[in-house]
Order: C-alpha cells, then sequence, then structure tokens
C-alpha cells in the first residue's frame, strides 16, 4: 500500500521513510503542504501522514484540501505533544486517527492497524447505538461517526438504564467509529450522568490514540478505558 | 558479438543513409530512443548500423520476465561478464542481497551494473529490443530507467519500442543525452523504397510510387508486399492501404499459401519462446525443421536468428507473427490440446535442466504439481544463492489450497517478499515453523526460525519478542539430534540469531559470538555469501558498541570478500568508522563530506540499523565544530527514534550527546543533569560495555569540571580500568588527564605528575591532535602543571600538532597559578622548565637589513615611533652588526657614544637598552624577564630562537647552495642560490649610508650577492639554460655596473647563441661605461673577445 508522509522536518521523513518501508509500505515524503498535495494527487496513497505545524500551509489545510478531491484517503495527522485542540480539529475536519510527536511505536502501528481496517469498511456509517444485555452488564456497541446528532440516541439510552438492574454499562467501539469534537463533548456528558447515577462504566475496544485523548478530557476519571488489541 | 548477445541476423537488410548519417551525427549521445510500430524496421536499422560501424554490441530481446530486476539484472550481467571475458564467479557487480536493509534490491542491482559498465575498457552499445514488454511500474523498467539516468561517456544505450516509454530523466539530460527516431523517420522513403525492390525483380515493371502509397513506408508491409508479389507476381490485386493492422489478413493471405504440413510446424514450433532444434524435435512432427526456418529466415519472413554459444542455431518469431500462430494453434486444437503442448515444452525444459523456463511452461499449461515439484526440488538452491525473484511469480499463480497447508511453498512464499512483506511475514513465518515442527523437518525449523527473527528486528518488534524466537532457534540448535547436517541452513540461523541480539536485543556481546560461529560455519562449506552476511552483521554490532577498532579489522576482512564500492552495507558501516576517526583526529571537513555520502546511501538503500549510528555522528560532528543548536536537534531526533523503536538505548545516547553539548559550551550544571539521564539509561551493559564506560568517562570529566572531585574519580576509575583493557589509548589519555588533574587539585602532587606524565606522553607518543572530550582549558593547565614539574619540552612540532598557541592567555594563566602554588626552592626550577614553553608562545622577530631596514613582530612591521628615538633603533642594529651574539656592551657603547665617557656611555647604554627591550616586548611576564635581547655577564644577544635575521638566512642560504653545488644537486643549488639573491632586496642598512662602522659589513655583503648571482648564472651556463644565464649576468651588471665578468660572459652567451648584434651592444655598452664613468678602458680580455665573436 502506497504512504504520503508530509513533515516539513527532513530528518523525520528519513524516519518514517525507514520505518514504514520496513512495515512493507511503498513510502513517499514531502517537505511541504503544497508539494504533499500535489503528490497525493499524483500517487492517490491509501493512507496520509502530515505533520500538523509546517510553514505554508499546515496540515488542517492539507487534510481540509485532500478531503476536496474526494479521493478516499485515510489521513493520519501528527500533532505536537499534549496538543489536543488541534488534534480535536482534525478530527471535526474528519481526519482518521493522529499520533502525537514524539510518535511512539505503539501508537504508529496502532493508527496504520485502524488505518488498514478502515480502509475496507464501508465510510460515512451513520451513528449507531446497539444494545446488549448480559446479566448486570448492559453493553452497548458504538457504530460510525458520534456527532452531538446522537444526543437523543444517547437520551433514549440513559432513560432505560436503572441502576436498580443495571450496575455496569460498557461501551464497546466498533472498528468503523469515529468522534468529532460535539460527539467527545456528548460523550462525556453521558458518562457524568451514569457516574451520578452510580453506574459504573468500561470503555473498551479503544483505539490506541482515542483513548490517549479521552484521558486527556478527564473521562478516565469517571470510565475505566481499555484499548483494542492489535497485532503490535 | 555473436552467442546469445548478438544482434539479430539481418538478410538482404537494405542500407539507410539517411538514418545512418542521423545515428552518426547524434552518436556522442549516450541514449538511443528508436520507437516505431511493430516490423517497422527498428531492429534491422540498428543491427545493420551495428555491422557496419562494427561496434562492440550486446543485444537484449527482452520479454515479460525481464520485468523483475532481478532476472533482468543477471541477464544483463551475464552479457557483460562474456564481453570481459570473466566467468560467473567474478565478483564484478556482485551485490548481494540486503543485510542490514529494508529497501528492495533495485538501487544495488543499478550500482551493480554501472561497477561492471564502468569497468569495461572499451566503448559498448547496448540494445534493449521489444523494450514495450516492460511494465512502466515494474522493477525491470526502473532498473532501465536508472542505467539510462547514469552518465557513462563511452557506453550508448538504445532502446527499441512500439510505444513511447516513460522514462522519467530530466529534461534537460534528455535533450542532451539523448537522440529520438520516431515512427515516422522509421518509414521508408520513396528512394529507400526503390532500393527495397531492387535487384528483387529484374527486369519487372514495378510501380514503386503506388507500393510506398500503400505501405506508407511501413518497413513491414513493403515484406508483405514482396512476399504477396512472389506468389501472385503483380500488384494489381494489393489493397489501398497495407497498416500494421492488416498484418494478419496479409499474414494469412501468404500463410494459407504455405503446404499445411509447414503450417503445422509453424503453429506448434510458435509453443517456445525461443526455437532451438531441439525443442523443434520433441514439439512437431520428425520435419526438416533447420530447413524450413532457415528458408523463412532468407525471406525475411518476420524470423530471427538468434545465435547461441553452444546450443546450435536458435530461432525467434517475430511478436505479431507468433501472435498470429499461437491464435491459429489455439483455433486448430482446441484450449486443452496447447495446454498439454505447453506442458509438454515444459518436460522437455525440465530435462533440459531449465527449471525457471519449465516452470514458465507448466504455469501456462496449469501444470500446479509440476510447478510445486520443481519448486520443492530447487527452491532452497535458488535461496542459497540469492535468486529468489521467480519464486513469488511461480508460487502466485498456484492455487491458494495447494500454498496454504504446505510449509515449504509457505515458506518460499514469504521469503519471496522477505523485505518487503512487513508485518504478514511474521504470521507467514510462524506458519510456516509450525507447520515444519509438526512435520520435525529440522531444516524447515532451521530457516523459519532464523527468518522469523529477521522479520521481526526489520519490523522492529519488541526485544521481549525477539529474545523468545532466540531462545527457541538457540534450544533447538543445542538439542538438534543431528548436529552435523544441514549446515548453511544452521550457519544463516547463527546469522540471524547475531542480527537479533544486535538489532533486536541489544546484547551485543552474544550478537557477534553468534556472528562468529556462522562464519566458522560458512567457511567450512564454503558459502562465501553466508560469511560475508555474518562478516557485516558482526561488524555492524562493533559499530553498534561504540568498538570502532573491531569494526574497522571486520571492514578490512570483508574488503577482501567483495568489492568495495559495490556494497552498500560494506560502504555505509566504513564510512561510519571512517567518519569516527575523522572527529577523533579532528578531521572536521573530512567528517562532514563522510556524513553526506553515509546519509546517501542509508537512505537509498533503506539501511536502516545504521541510521541512528548516522545521526549520533552527525550529532557529535556538531558539537566539535560547535553547532550546539543543531547538535541539540539532532540529539532529540535520535531520542525519537529511539521512542519509534520502543527501546531506552538511543535515549541515553542522545542524553550524551547533550551532556556533551553542554560541557562543551561551559554549561557544566546543565552537563551533569543530562549525563545523569544518559548514566540512567545506559545503566546495563547488555548493548557492549563501551557506550556504559564512555558514559561514566564523560560524567567523570562534567563532575570534574562542576568541582565534585569524589564523584568524579568514582566514573573515572573504573572506565580507565576498561579503555585499558580494550586499548582504548585515546579514551586513556583523556581519562589520565582528568585523574591527574583532580589528584592535583586534592595536592596530591606525585600521583598527579604520574597521572599526567602518563596521559602527555602516551598523546605525543600516538600523534592525538584532538581530544573529544576535554577542553582546551583543561589540556593547557594539564600541560603546563607537567611541563613545571617534568621539565621536558617536547619540542615545537609537537607543540604545534597540539595547538597550545591558540590559547597564549590560557597557558599564562596556567603558568600565574602554578608559580602562586609552588613552594619557593621549586619556583627557580619551574621557571626554567616552563621558559620553553613561555618562549614558544612569543611571536617571532624577524629583522630585515638588505634594502629597507624593518622589524617584524609575528609577520607585522613595527611603527619606529614605538622606539622613542633613534638610539634604541641604532643600539639594535649595532647588536645585528656585531652578530648578533654575545657582544660586549662596551663595542655597543663605542659604535653608539665614541666621546662619552665611561659612566656616561653606560648609563645611555642602559637607558636606550631598556627602551628598546620594552618597544619590542612591552608585557613581560616578570619570572621570565625580556626575552629577545638577553644581557649576560657583559654580554649582549639577540635570542636566536626567538629573532632572525635575513642577512643570517643569505649567508646561510649562500654557503648551502654552494655545497649542494659542489655535490652536483644543481636544482637544488639553483633554487637556493635563487633564494639567497631575493633576499637581498638592496644594500646593508641601505637607510644609514654615512654609518661608518656599517660600510665594511655592507661592501661585503655586496661582493657575497654578486659572488652568488655569478655562481648562478654560471651554474646555468653549464646546464645549458642560456636565457636564465643571460639574465642573471644581467642581474650582476644591475648591481656592479663595471663588472667586466658580466660583460664578458654575456658577449659570448649572445654569441653563441648567433645573436651577434646584441653581442655587439653589450661590447659597446662596456666601452661607453668605462670611458665616460671611469675615463679608462676595459681589460684588453674583451677586445679579443669581441674579435673572436667579430671574424666568426
Amino acid at each position: 500500500m502506497k504512504i504520503l508522509v508530509i513533515d516539513d522536518e527532513k530528518p523525520t521523513l528519513s524516519m518514517f521513510r525507514l520505518f514504514l518501508t520496513a512495515y512493507g509500505y511503498e513510502v513517499h515524503t514531502a517537505e511541504d503542504g503544497e508539494k504533499g498535495l500535489a503528490l497525493f494527487q499524483e500517487i492517490r496513497p491509501g493512507i496520509v501522514f502530515t505533520d500538523l505545524k509546517m510553514p505554508g500551509m499546515d496540515g488542517l489545510e492539507v487534510l481540509r484540501r485532500i478531503r476536496k478531491t474526494g479521493i478516499p484517503s485515510e489521513l493520519i495527522i501528527i500533532t505536537g505533544h499534549g496538543d489536543m485542540e488541534n488534534a480535536v480539529e482534525a478530527l471535526d475536519l474528519d481526519a482518521s486517527d493522529f499520533i502525537n510527536k514524539p510518535v511512539e511505536r505503539h501508537a504508529l502501528s496502532s493508527a496504520l492497524a485502524r488505518a488498514e481496517k478502515r480502509k475496507q469498511m464501508q465510510k460515512d456509517l451513520p451513528f449507531e447505538l446497539l444494545k446488549t444485555k448480559e446479566s448486570e452488564n448492559f453493553i452497548v456497541s458504538l457504530k460510525g461517526k458520534l456527532t452531538a446528532s446522537a444526543s437523543p440516541l444517547f437520551s433514549s439510552l440513559l432513560e432505560i438504564l436503572n441502576p436498580e438492574h443495571e450496575q455496569q454499562v460498557t461501551l464497546m467501539f466498533n472498528d468503523t467509529f469515529s468522534i468529532d469534537r460535539s460527539g467527545i463533548a456528548l460523550l462525556m456528558e453521558v458518562i457524568r450522568e451514569l457516574k451520578q447515577k452510580k453506574i459504573s462504566i468500561a470503555m473498551e475496544n479503544l483505539p490506541y490514540n482515542y483513548l490517549r485523548i479521552f484521558q486527556m478530557v478527564g473521562m478516565d476519571k469517571f470510565s475505566t478505558l481499555k484499548e483494542a488489541l492489535t497485532d503490535d | 558479438m555473436t552467442g546469445p548477445y548478438g544482434p539479430p541476423h539481418i538478410k538482404d537488410a537494405v542500407r539507410r543513409p539517411r538514418l545512418f548519417s542521423l545515428l552518426d551525427h547524434h552518436f556522442h549521445k549516450q541514449n538511443f530512443f528508436i520507437t516505431g510500430q511493430a516490423a517497422q524496421g527498428k531492429s534491422t536499422l540498428v543491427a545493420s548500423y551495428l555491422q557496419e560501424s562494427q561496434k562492440v554490441s550486446l543485444w537484449f530481446h527482452l520479454c515479460l520476465d525481464d520485468n523483475d530486476d532481478a532476472k533482468l539484472f543477471d541477464r544483463l550481467a551475464a552479457g557483460i561478464r562474456s564481453l570481459s571475458g570473466t566467468g560467473q564467479d567474478d565478483i564484478r557487480g556482485f551485490i548481494p542481497a540486503t543485510t542490514l536493509g529494508i529497501e528492495k534490491d533495485l538501487f544495488r542491482y543499478i550500482e551493480g551494473l554501472t561497477l561492471m559498465l564502468k569497468d569495461l575498457s572499451f566503448p559498448l552499445v547496448m540494445v534493449f529490443d521489444d523494450a514495450e514488454c516492460l511494465e512502466e511500474i515494474s522493477s525491470g523498467f526502473e532498473m532501465i530507467n536508472g542505467i539510462l539516468n547514469t552518465r557513462f561517456y563511452r557506453h550508448k544505450f538504445f532502446i527499441l519500442s512500439r510505444s513511447n516509454l516513460p522514462f522519467t530523466i530530466p529534461r534537460l539530460k534528455t535533450e542532451h543525452h539523448g537522440f529520438f527516431l520516431k515512427n515516422e523517420d522509421l518509414s521508408f522513403t520513396l528512394d529507400e523504397t526503390m532500393a527495397f525492390f531492387q535487384g528483387k525483380y529484374e527486369g519487372k515493371d514495378l510501380d514503386i510510387e503506388r507500393i510506398h502509397k500503400i505501405t506508407d513506408g511501413w518497413a513491414g508491409g513493403l515484406t508483405l508486399v514482396f512476399e504477396s508479389l512472389r506468389q501472385s507476381g503483380g500488384v494489381s490485386n494489393l489493397p489501398e492501404r497495407v497498416s500494421s493492422e492488416a498484418f494478419d489478413y496479409f499474414s494469412r493471405e501468404i500463410y494459407k499459401t504455405l503446404p499445411e504440413s509447414i503450417r503445422e510446424f509453424l503453429r506448434l514450433t510458435a509453443i517456445p519462446d525461443i526455437i532451438d532444434l531441439d525443442m523443434v524435435t520433441h514439439m512437431a512432427e520428425p520435419v526438416d525443421g533447420l530447413g524450413i526456418l532457415t528458408t523463412l529466415e532468407k525471406r525475411n519472413l518476420f524470423i530471427q536468428r538468434v545465435d547461441s554459444d553452444d546450443k546450435g542455431p536458435q530461432f525467434k518469431y517475430h511478436n505479431l507473427f507468433r501472435d498470429f500462430l499461437l491464435q491459429d494453434l489455439l483455433r486448430t486444437l482446441g484450449q486443452d490440446e496447447v495446454k498439454a503442448l505447453y506442458h509438454k515444452a515444459g518436460l522437455v525444459s525440465w530435462e533440459k535442466k531449465n527449471p525457471e523456463a519449465a516452470m514458465n511452461y507448466f504455469m501456462k499449461a496449469g501444470g500446479f504439481s509440476d510447478i510445486i515439484r520443481i519448486l520443492k526440488i530447487k527452491g532452497a538452491d535458488y535461496m542459497i544463492k540469492g535468486k529468489m525473484s521467480g519464486l513469488e511469480k511461480w508460487i502466485s499463480c498456484l492455487p491458494d489450497h495447494l500454498v496454504k497447508d504446505d510449509p515449504w511453498l509457505i515458506f518460499f512464499w514469504t521469503m519471496a517478499r522477505r523485505i518487503r512483506g512487513g508485518k504478514k511475514n511474521i504470521r507467514d513465518f510462524q506458519k510456516a515453523l509450525n507447520l515444519f515442527e509438526e512435520t520435525k523437518d529440522a531444516r524447515g525449523i532451521l530457516l523459519a526460525l532464523g527468518y522469523l527473527i529477521e522479520a521481526g528486528v526489520f519490523i522492529r518488534e519488541p526485544s521481549s519478542v525477539i529474545f523468545k524466537w532466540i531462545q527457541k532457534a538457540e534450544d533447538y540448535l543445542e538439542t538438534m539430534t543431528e548436529k552435523d547436517r544441514f549446515p548453511w541452513a544452521r550457519g544463516l540461523l547463527w546469522q540471524q540469531i547475531g542480527l537479533g541480539y544486535i538489532a533486536g536485543d541489544g546484547n551485543i556481546p552474544k550478537g557477534v559470538s553468534a556472528c562468529r560461529k556462522a562464519i566458522l560455519l560458512g567457511t567450512r562449506i564454503n558459502n562465501p555469501d553466508l560469511v560475508l552476511h555474518a562478516s557485516i552483521t558482526m561488524a555492524f554490532g562493533h559499530v553498534q558498541a561504540g568498538d570502532f577498532v573491531n569494526a574497522r579489522q571486520m571492514l578490512v576482512k570483508i574488503k577482501g570478500m567483495t568489492r568495495e564500492g559495490g556494497h552498500p552495507e560494506f560502504r555505509a558501516l566504513k564510512n561510519i568508522v571512517d567518519i569516527d576517526f575523522a572527529l577523533k583526529s579532528g578531521r572536521f571537513d573530512d567528517a562532514g563530506r563522510l556524513l553526506i555520502k553515509s546519509e546517501q546511501d542509508i537512505e537509498k538503500f533503506g539501511l536502516i540499523f545504521l541510521y541512528p549510528s548516522l545521526v549520533e555522528a552527525g550529532a557529535l560532528y556538531r558539537v566539535y565544530t560547535e553547532r550546539f543548536d543543531e547538535a541539540f536537534r539532532m540529539a532529540d531526533h535520535l531520542n525519537d527514534f529511539s521512542i519509534l523503536e520502543g527501546n531506552d538505548f538511543y535515549k541515553g545516547i542522545a542524553h550524551r550527546i547533550k551532556a556533551l553539548s553542554f560541557l562543551k559550551q561551559g554549561k557544566s550544571q546543565e552537563a551533569a543533569h543530562e549525563i545523569e539521564k544518559a548514566l540512567n539509561a545506559l545503566d546495563q551493559l547488555r548493548k557492549g560495555d563501551i557506550h556504559h564506560f564512555l558514559t561514566q568517562q564523560l560524567a567523570g570529566i562534567i563532575y570534574f569540571e562542576t568541582r565534585d572531585f569524589t564523584r568524579a574519580e568514582s566514573f573515572l576509575r573504573p572506565s580507565r580500568d576498561y579503555f585499558e583493557t580494550i586499548s582504548s589509548d585515546l579514551n586513556c589519555v583523556e581519562n589520565d588527564i582528568i585523574s591527574g588533574l583532580i589528584l592535583w587539585e586534592q595536592k596530591d602532587i606525585p600521583r598527579a605528575l604520574f597521572f599526567l606524565h602518563q596521559g602527555i606522553e602516551t598523546a605525543f607518543r600516538e600523534g592525538y591532535v584532538f581530544f573529544p572530550l576535554i577542553s582546551g582549558k583543561i589540556l593547557v593547565r594539564a600541560f603546563v602543571i607537567w611541563m613545571a614539574f617534568k621539565g621536558h619540552f617536547p619540542g615545537e612540532s609537537v607543540m604545534g600538532t597540539l595547538g597550545l598557541q591558540s590559547y597564549p592567555s590560557l597557558v599564562m594563566d596556567e603558568m600565574d597559578r602554578v608559580f602562586s602554588s609552588a613552594r619557593s626552592r621549586e619556583k627557580d626550577r619551574i621557571i626554567e622548565n616552563l621558559r620553553p614553553l613561555y618562549k614558544y608562545l612569543l611571536p617571532n622577530i624577524r629583522i630585515e637589513t638588505l634594502g629597507r631596514f624593518n622589524i617584524l613582530c609575528g609577520h607585522k612591521v613595527l611603527d619606529s615611533r614605538i622606539f622613542e628615538g633613534a638610539r634604541p633603533l641604532l643600539l639594535l642594529k649595532s647588536i645585528v652588526l656585531h652578530g648578533s651574539r654575545d657582544i660586549p656592551k662596551e663595542i655597543l657603547v663605542d659604535d653608539l657614544w665614541p666621546n662619552a665617557d665611561v659612566a656616561a656611555g653606560e648609563k645611555n647604554f642602559k637607558i636606550n637598552l631598556h627602551r628598546l627591550r620594552k618597544a619590542l616586548e612591552p608585557k613581560i611576564k616578570k619570572e621570565f624577564g625580556y626575552s629577545y635581547i638577553v644581557q649576560k655577564a657583559g654580554l649582549v644577544s639577540l635570542d636566536p630562537a626567538l629573532v632572525t635575521l635575513d642577512v643570517d638566512e643569505f649567508l646561510s642560504l649562500s654557503v648551502q647552495a654552494a655545497e649542494k653545488e659542489k655535490n652536483n644537486d644543481f636544482d637544488i643549488a639553483l633554487e637556493l642560490y635563487d633564494r639567497a639573491a631575493g633576499l637581498y632586496q638592496g644594500d646593508y642598512f641601505a637607510e644609514e649610508p654615512y654609518l661608518e662602522w656599517v660600510l665594511r659589513k655592507r661592501d661585503l655583503l655586496r661582493a657575497k650577492f654578486i659572488e652568488v648571482l655569478e655562481k648562478k648564472a654560471r651554474l646555468h651556463e653549464e646546464l645549458d639554460q642560456i636565457q636564465k644565464a643571460l639574465e642573471t649576468w644581467q642581474r650582476v651588471l644591475n648591481a656592479d655596473p663595471y663588472s667586466e665578468t658580466a660583460y664578458q660572459n654575456l658577449m659570448i652567451l649572445y654569441a653563441d647563441s648567433g645573436q651577434k648584434n646584441k653581442a655587439r651592444e653589450v661590447f659597446e655598452g662596456c666601452l661607453l661605461m668605462f670611458r665616460n664613468e671611469l675615463g679608462t678602458e676595459p681589460d684588453k680580455e674583451i677586445f679579443n673577445i669581441y674579435d673572436k665573436i667579430k671574424s666568426r
């Protein structure tokens, strides 16, 4: 599979080229957004990594323009360490994932695994909540892109949950799951309410980088977070 | 060139002067792109051009297989070897598969071919025919693209293709180095069409214009028309247009006139790619195959003879014609029969020991079991020989169900994508391993384990995972029942265990030991490839460990195994070792150049394991060249690499680089902070001891700077012991110097001096000029203390290499520290011990007396005003005049104040000597006093080590020149005379014309100058250097216009060289000079000479 890496730091490009080639990808690199965009249209890579902060066209602009081309590709934004605001903005712009600098091996592997999985799946699935019950554990599967528009679905979920019958809710994140800023706010609100109802919450099968962002917004104070298993 | 790489045989080709002259005109270019439709005469044109111009060529008929870079490389390399007269064992162009890289082998192949071509001593033309069969995205296409993009200067490349191929050659390069012949250029003109038919239809009235019009100059059309005419005798039945699309129709028209037995023969022989008589015997009914093929060839009917060295005549159908025949074969026999024929061809090829051709035929026949049978027999051989290229193609054509449960097929399939398979390789090697274990296939287990470890290392699996496999492999090797079996597989496994330990697990000593076992096994079974790969892995281990001494030794061995230039791993490792050496020797320009070369190779060949060593070297280079910000960024990048790789090792190195960077900037507290982090990260010894002790040593130096001597010593002592055991002298020197200074600070003088002596003596002995860890300040301190107490001045050349003259003020400060701490009874000895160093740091003074009087201090002319009057300068002149050494002061007083009484003279002398000394040496160190002018026991001298005189040099050169002339060293003598004469810029103390005490010496020196010139002139004469002799005699006359010797010699020289008029002019000039200026006649000898000249 072709991968395009856009970053203004030459050493970072060299490092990505070496690692991703070793992973078995055909790696192309560009030193700025303009060149990256031109190369994207020429080679149509399956996955794109782009640094966020670059002189000239920044990573978010690259993301916007790539989305405009309509060429399907998984876009992974490389953000500075702890740069949650930009990570969330990237998610708003429909980035597939984000990874923090310095890039951890596990984060890279996880982002690649998720991108490859998502490439196989149908895009633009409507958000869905699928509920099943196992004794006192209420399991809710989350599919598709979670945005503020899913609020009624969660309201009805909260209505049916009764702490006398359900002591734990497990939110199970499907591989198609993605989220934006409003979705994060909504999810935060939901788990707060569940906590108020004295229902314990577990979030499972979370992509590694989502787990990091959920930790950053403090969801780990209300819920246990479990990462999705990857080959790595 | 005949044989398999010869151009196709051309029968009755029409000579095409128009195109030949175009090719001639552009033959200075390198790449020739000949593009035209099928049967447009591309091959005929180029083959006949090469034949006529008698150029050495290699002709390659490309086919679909050549899309594979490995196969294409094998063919091209074999062709070039056949020309250079070397066998398959020749190592030129031998580029083994990767040991440490993750990039595909394509670049290795291009580099190998480039080397082979550049080695050829004659110009070569390489022709790539049927190039349209290369797919744009294939590695074979990329390889040709790479060759065309390389500049060879002598060799030429012809690309013959039906379509324009999208080679990515920069536009300018294409214009300057490429020439294009397109379809329309190749089309036959009317004249050429006439030439085509000339002599073929004598007496017949052919409408050539019409033929030219309907064929539109298409060469294939002309052949078809010719054949049609041969059969029907006229042109009336020809269609209106004969284009390549009409080929099928036309072929059929001609083909159907042939007897069925021949038609059948043609159909059946369309099955093989190359038709040889052996294959013909098996494929077709007993017919005169050679006769049929030769007849067709003579008629130029879309068949070419392809020469072969030892297999008898071979033929190849034109692709269009072959397609036509195969279609007819399918129509006649049906698919099953055709498949059976392919199967038969496969069997014949297998019998003829050509397994690759056999599998190609079996693939077309759907003979999967045959392919599997051959793969199982030959697969391991391909692996041992590193020929993996076909495996992927053959296995990929097999149905999944035949592959998925067969361990060898899974293994070979995975091996075929060994480098680019990424994570899938782990899964598949693991699966193959499980299946091998189930079937207890020992060889399979050894190989699957080996490549499983390698795949884990390539994709940077966590070290715990890799270590688990290594343990399993070691256990298996230990418990194997038949220990002598499968030595290659066992050797390979040891090599991969070595790689696993070094690059995956980080245990370098164990990795090196495993590589050693692999090398032993490889040597025993005489497998150079295994020995080479294991040696490279071992050298990598040494580099990784920072053990550059062993790495260098290993590289010397590797160099003997393969060609230096043709092996990326060798070159990259050697560059890293050389960078280390250059940095430690202070040769930073060399280090910078090597870094660029190394980076190019590592990126190009994907040598991921060498990348961090390169970044480390780059960061150190920037520290030593004081580009600290850049060094920090590189250290951060190394840290990023460490995080991405998932181990702490390079994190530790990054901290160590930052610590060193802070130390070099004099920020010892920040350095201490970073070195603590490095110590934590590198505390373990598994990476090999060197990094651990290097960090400890740096920590010792940093804590010395922070004056925490106890902590510093706790690091220095163990590292000193370690570096002594591995004979790392430079590290020992740095360690000794710091240890000595610590002891000095702790007032343990005897031990301090012991360490300093040990360190400095070793540094002198080994010729170290740069110390990577210790600063100039520390070096100065150590050296001053050592000299103060040891009193041994190592000589100016050694001092020069140490570069102490760059820090004069530091040296002076250190001397002050030593003086202030010395006991009074030691002080005089210390002063005398340090005096040579003090004097060494003073600028030299040169006094010019011949011509203008000048005093130069360190190459700068001193202003006479600093002498506070004329007397101090006169005093200096007097000292100089009297020979500069041991002059009784009374003589000087007498020169300057002849009329003064003794007391007044003494007083004047003192005052003016003081002024003179002060002017020459405004700042003195009181312990040493004045240095340039010394007064001892009433004798005054200029210090010869500090003050030099042009007059001394002039006299010395004159003597040396005379000596050399005496010893018949004429060239050197002339050079010395020249230098001596050059120093004489004018009379001695010319600006003091009336100073009596100067006159005598002035006359003596002028006489000496003339003597030097005369000797020089005579020597030129003896050596028949007439012009130079004339010039020199003229210089004599300039210095002494009454030199009769000069006049006489000039006259003789002019006369002897046929310039009688000039000789007369000299004579007349002489007479005039003597008569007008002296009122006398010159010596009669000059008249005798003149008479002789006149009478000639």
